[in-house]
Formats: structure tokens, sequence, C-alpha cells
């Protein structure tokens, strides 16, 4: 007998706020992760790529709604280190730029 | 079940304790083995209990069986395809970081779907103990339908049980984990992509329809194009209900199970490891200081390697000089020398290495395994990108400034094969210390003022053309897709010196048998050309304990200039003319394919007469027979570039296996030396330098 789980949904779900439904109230607000000052926190909106690279973003965690903080920058403002999903993982600047996240501002 | 061994693999993520895991598993059974026809060697051993056998293989670490890097897809082939055989694992540990669930299960449910009996090595559990990290496993396995054992591999907790659960996950045969539905839509997209295949008699696993409906790499491998035509049909035709493509929906329906499967789970935002990690970032990673800290630690790893590496390194030329004078005074003649200076000289030059190339790698797995390696390549993937390059080849590079042999060696820290390629082939650009007593010698006697001046420059030279040709190879042969950058930085750990203990001793093993036969047997090679055609060297002719290790030929035979090698010198001087060299130079070089140091000793040999020359009189003798300071700066130039020694060069071959790239690396190296040093000597000449 096998254990069944796992989540149905009949009907096309909507992201949270993916660029063009949000971007009317907060034109600001949706960046993409490479813009996101360090220290701060961002909500993925989703990844501008259908590549290899995408592929393993989202398989690393990179999934809508999951929040991601820019931790510091390398010298050169050049690798960025994030912290996602409880790990610390680093993308370069044009790999952070696939990525549009909702900033969270704080304070 | 008979007992015919069975296929056991391990697979996790990158720093989850694999290692340490296989050490536990096959105590000290490891030997290498090649995965068929890959280029990456692996360590497989072996486990017996009384009724079987396991043949444990330690995979490349990946995150996801979609891989992005050649190393990952040894693992994702051998996984989804199996090995040449066609024979895939009996059984999988998956070894998960207990402090990285979250993550590390997104791995587990690809595994689940490859119908291939899987146990989860739950490891560094004390960690989740000491992090208050509460997870009902129970839970989890029940869930998930398999085995979850806690593991403290550095300690060897939880090694028995897995053995056992292992024994009997065989035992039992029936293996039913838990079968994990997305929605509708790709439930439905993934059933008529199995129908296409099915309704022709192929009987895929749902981790491969998976593949195939998301279109990633290697899903097609070996299935006709025309059904894989129609499944890419499928894919294409139906639209997923979450996100924009297929892999949106899946990795979004993964994910959030794994949030179902842990919602009972308590995790601390932050331990005291994390702050630590943190805390030591903060310092480890500075803007401006993160750099000059790194760059401290690599000159002390440097030193530590080179200046430590040194003393037994004198040790074992002494004792191999005494034991090639005692073979010779014992039986004198053609055997004698033939053991004594070739055989013993060949194995003496291949020990010389043993210490640094230890030392260093007990560094780098040290530093390795704290967690700063990555770190490491943190900060210096921006400038290494110049060159094509990912961050983690600075230090390799670094050390070729000390030894290109255990800088070939340290390069196995990179991953990705094109990097380790290109790594590889730009290391003999780094000047190596070998190469400094022949500068010392040469600009004491053109360049008395601006010597270091003139050595410096030529370091910045070599350093220089690795950055052009590291551009120049990057984007024209190697340029192969390169892997994204989505590295993971560890938290910081502090190493377990047993488990860097047991890779250093692997690694000594490999090097004295596989690199090390190579390089005795090359020096034999060499001895016998600069012996023959043979004459008896008169007794009571004293070689200098200089070279007597390193096997080249006495004082007076090679006066004489009748043996092999001096024909090679001669054959080629019409071809290094134009550099402006003297046949004296040209045979110098020759002989300092074996070894660089070769080449002041024979110079000395060949202008003075003696091999014991003093260093002054060699030094007026180099100014006098090297007919311009051009010709003496074009010298220095091809010293510093063409192939290091024959030591490099079998290091290179065994680790990269392919013989065109070592062929290719000579022939490069050759060609830039000689241009580069055709271009000093026509500038130099130019200049007024003749």
């Amino acid at each position: 007998m096998r254990f069944r789980f796992g989540f149905q949904s009949k009907h096309r779900q909507t992201l949270e706020c993916s660029p063009e439904s949000s971007s009317a109230q907060h034109p600001a607000d949706i960046i993409t992760l490479n813009a996101l000052p360090d220290g701060q926190e961002g909500q993925i909106c989703g990844i501008r790529s259908r590549g290899r690279i995408a592929r393993r973003l989202a398989e690393m965690g990179f999934t809508p709604g999951t929040t991601v903080q820019v931790v510091r920058r390398a010298p050169f403002t050049d690798p960025i280190l994030l912290r996602i999903r409880g790990y610390l993982i680093s993308l370069r600047r044009e790999e952070a730029a696939l990525i549009v996240v909702k900033h969270q501002k704080s304070n | 079940m008979t007992d015919k061994s069975l296929l056991v693999a391990l697979v996790g993520n990158p720093n989850s304790g694999k290692s340490c895991i296989f050490n536990q598993l096959t105590a000290s059974h490891a030997k290498v083995g090649n995965w068929g026809g890959v280029t990456v060697e692996g360590k497989t051993g072996a486990l017996r209990s009384d009724r079987r056998t396991f043949n444990i293989m330690d995979l490349p670490g990946l995150y996801s069986l979609s891989t992005v890097s050649p190393d990952e897809e040894i693992t994702r082939d051998l996984i989804i395809h199996g090995d040449a055989q066609r024979r895939r694992p009996d059984l999988i540990i998956h070894i998960i970081d207990g402090c990285q669930l979250e993550r590390s299960l997104y791995l587990t449910l690809q595994l689940l779907d490859q119908d291939i009996p899987l146990v989860i090595a739950l490891n560094m559990f004390d960690e989740m103990r000491k992090r208050r990290l509460i997870v009902d496993i129970k839970a989890i396995s029940g869930n998930l339908g398999l085995p979850i054992i806690p593991t403290v591999a550095n300690r060897g907790e939880g090694i028995r049980e897995l053995v056992d659960t292992m024994q009997q996950m065989i035992d039992d045969k029936a293996f039913s984990p838990a079968l994990f539905r997305f929605d509708y839509a790709t439930e439905k997209a993934l059933s008529d992509i199995q129908e296409i295949f099915s309704n022709s008699g192929f009987d895929l696993s749902r981790g491969r329809l998976i593949g195939l409906l998301t279109n990633a790499p290697s899903a097609d491998k070996d299935l006709p194009g025309e059904l894989v035509g129609r499944s890419r049909e499928v894919a294409e035709s139906a639209k997923p209900a979450v996100g924009e493509t297929w892999i949106d929906a899946i990795t979004h329906a993964r994910y959030k199970a794994i949030s179902i499967l842990l919602a009972k789970s308590v995790a601390p935002r932050l331990s005291r490891d994390d702050k630590l990690t943190s805390r030591l970032d903060g310092i480890l990673l500075h803007n401006i200081w993160g750099i000059p800290i790194f760059l401290l630690i690599i000159f002390l790893l440097f030193q530590a390697t080179f200046s430590l590496g040194a003393l037994p390194m004198r040790g074992i030329d002494a004792g191999m000089s005494f034991l090639s004078n005692q073979i010779k005074f014992t039986k004198p003649g053609f055997w004698g020398e033939l053991f004594g200076d070739g055989i013993v000289g060949g194995v003496g030059m291949m020990l010389s290495f043993v210490p640094t190339v230890l030392i260093l790698l007990t560094g780098i797995y040290f530093i390795e395994d704290t967690g700063y390696m990555a770190r490491a390549a943190f900060l210096m993937d921006r400038v290494m990108r110049l060159i094509g390059l990912h961050g983690r080849a600075f230090i390799p590079l670094m050390m070729g400034f000390g030894c290109n042999v255990p800088a070939l060696f340290a390069s196995r820290s990179i991953g990705n094969p094109r990097d380790r390629l290109l790594t590889m082939l730009l290391t003999p650009l780094m000047s190596c210390s070998a190469r400094l007593p022949i500068y010392v010698m040469v600009t004491a006697a053109f360049f008395p003022k601006y010597g270091s001046l003139v050595i410096f420059s030529l370091y910045l030279l070599g350093a220089l053309l690795a950055l052009g040709l590291g551009r120049l190879l990057s984007r024209t042969l190697l340029t192969g897709p390169p892997a994204p950058f989505v590295m993971e930085l560890p938290v910081y750990r502090f190493p377990s010196l047993k488990n860097i203990l047991r890779q250093i001793g692997f690694m000594a093993g490999i090097f004295a048998k596989r690199i090390g036969t190579f390089i005795v047997f090359f020096a034999v090679f060499i001895w016998f050309l600069s012996n023959f055609p043979y004459s008896k060297v008169p007794p009571g002719s004293s070689q200098s304990p200089e070279i007597s290790a390193t096997s080249i030929e006495s004082a007076e035979s090679l006066a004489k200039r009748d043996k092999y090698i001096h024909y090679l010198g001669q054959f080629i001087e019409p071809v290094m003319r134009p550099l402006g060299f003297t046949v004296e130079m040209d045979i110098a070089l020759v002989s300092g394919l074996i070894a660089k140091e070769a080449v002041v000793v024979t110079m000395g040999v060949l202008l003075t007469g003696a091999s014991d020359t003093d260093k002054d009189s060699l030094i007026e003798q180099l100014r006098k027979n090297i007919p311009s300071t051009a010709a003496a700066l074009a010298f220095l130039v091809f010293v510093l570039l063409y192939i290091p020694c024959l030591s490099t060069i079998v290091t290179l071959q065994y680790e990269n296996r392919q013989w065109i790239w070592t062929a290719f690396s000579i022939g490069y190296l050759m060609a830039v030396a000689y241009i580069a040093a055709f271009v000093t000597y026509r500038l130099g000449m130019a200049l007024g330098l003749g």
C-alpha cells in the first residue's frame, strides 16, 4: 500500500506577485535581486529565464513566494551572497539579475 | 538473492559528509576506480559482511539530478542510465546534512522516482541536536516510505544501523516509497508521455518521465527520437497549472511537499553556528580586509608547503645520493650506473615531490573542510573571471609558484572539468621555484644591478600570459558552457582530522603508485639518452651531489658531447638560432626537460668542464658565452615558458587523462616560449642590447 500525499489543484494558480500584476501599485517594489541592498529581504516573484540556470535556481529553492536575503557582496560588488531557505548561497550579478523579487522594506 | 556483489551509490549534496560516510563504511578498503569511460576517477570500496559484498561508490556531490556541470553528470548518469554495462545501482544511500533538510529533501524526492531502493543517512545528527532542531524522523520516514538512519559520520555513530538497514532492504526486496503526486495537469501530461513509451515497449521510471516532461538534460538518452519528439509535443501542447514552465510547476510542487513534510519540525531561525558563521564572514569576507586576509592565508599555506616541505626533501635527496653512490661503489660499470643513477635517481626524484604534495593537500583539505574554500572562491571570483575561470582556480594557480606538480594535484578542488583543465593548462606559466636558480645565475651575469627587477618581470610576464592565454583559450578551444556560479557557502566547521588524514593517505597512494611509476620510467629513459652510446666512466670521477639524484651524466662525458641528449641539443640548434642561443644553451634547455634544476648544472659542466664549478666562475663563463644581453633575456623568457619538467607533464597526463590535452599543453607551451623568446630577442637587439 503506497502512501499518497501532495497537493492538487485543478485551477491555474497565479503567483503572489507577478511583476505585471503588482507593478501598477508598487512600481518601485518589484526589482531584480541584484538591485536589493545589503541586508534587505525580498520575496521571489519569478525567474526571467528559461535556461539551465533558471532550472538550477528553481531546484536550489528559488521558487516564487520564497524569501531571500542579500547578506553581503564580495569586494568589487560581485558575486552576491544570499540567504535562502536557511542556507548561504552565492550568485554572480548576472544570475541574480534574472531573479525578480518584491522588496520587503525592513524599517 | 545470489552472492554477487551489490552496487551501492552514495549520493548527496556537496558538504553533506559523504566522504566521511564512505570512509566509515569501507574502513580502509578504498581503491581508485574508473567509471565507464569517465575521465574523473572515483573512489570505490568494498563493505563485506558474512552474507554479501557491497561495492560502495563515492559519487560527486550534486543538488539535483538535472545537472549543470560534467562532474555532476557522472552521478546522474550512473543513477539514471547505469554504468558502462548499463548496470544501475542496487541501492542508493542518500546522505543529508541534517541542518539543511529543506533543500536536501529536494534531491530525495528526485531519487524516490528512480525505482532504486533508497535509504537516507541523516548526517550531522549531533549538530541537529545541538541546534535544538526538532524533527519527527519517524513521521518523515513514514510519509516518504523509506528508512531514515540518523548518523554522525565523523564519530562513526549510526553506521552499524545503516549497514543493518542496507542488509534488510536487500533481503526484503520490497521497496515501496511514497508516490508523490503532482497537480492534475502535470500528472495528465506524465501519463500521456508514459503511454507513448509503454506502447512501444519502454518501461520508464517516473523520474525519467518527469525528465522528459521538463526537457531535462540527457532525459532522452538511448530513446528513439520519434517517441521523444511526440513526448515533447505533449509537453508543449499542455499547459502547466503553476508557473509558466513545467519545471516551475514541479519545483513548486516539490518544495510545497517538503514544507508539508517538515511542517511539524521546529527550526530555530538562527543557531549558534549560524551566528558564528555570520560573525566570521563579517571579518573574512570583509569588503576591504577580506582579500588581504585571504592572501595572508595563501602565503602561510605556501610557506608551510615549500619551506616545511624542503626539509624532508633534502633528507630524501641526501639519502638517495648516498644509496646511489653505494650501489655504484659496490658494482661499478654499466649496471651500477643504471641502478645507481637511473633507477635510484628516478625514484628519488619522485619521492622528493611527496612531502610538498602531501603538505599542500593537507592544507587544502583543511581549508575545504572548514568551509573557507568556498569563501575564497567567492572573494576571488571577480578577478578569476578575467581569465575565464571560477574563483576556485586561484589557489591551485598560486601554488604553481612553488612547484607545478602539487599545484596540478590541488586543482582537484575544482569540480567542473572544463575549469579544471583550463587551470591545469595555465599552471605551468606560474614560475615555479626550480626556475629561480636559473634566473639568479643569468641575471647575476648580465644585470648585476637590476637583477631583482628582471626576475620580478619574469614572474609578472608568466602571470600576464596566463591571463591572456586563459581568456583566449576560454573563448576558443574551451568554450563549453561554463557552470553557473551557484555556489553554496557551508557554515564554518572544525574539520575532522581523521578524515583529512585518510584522504591524504589515499592521495599519497595515488601519487606514489600511479604518477610515481611514470616519473621513474621517464627518468630512466632520460638517463639512457644521457648515457648512450655508453662509455665507461673512469673510476673516481665524482658527481656533483646536486645532480646525482636527478641522474645527469658525469662531467667528463658531458664535456665530450657524444651522447644522444647532446645530439638532440645540436639537432635543435638551427631551430633555436633565431633566438640567439648557442649550442650550449640548447643542450642545457634539453637537459632542463627532466628538471629545471638541471639547466644551471649542465651549463656549468659545458662551459667550465667541471661539475663542481663555483658560482663566480660560472657567472663569468655565462657572461662570456651567452652572445648578447638580448640573448640572455630571451633565454630567461624561454626558461620561464617552456614545459616545466617531466614530472609536471606526467602529472598533467595523469590528472586530465586525455593525452590530446597533454600533447596540446606541451605544444602550446613550446610555441609560446619560442614566440616570446623570439620577440624578446628581436626587441632586445633593436633596443641595442646586442
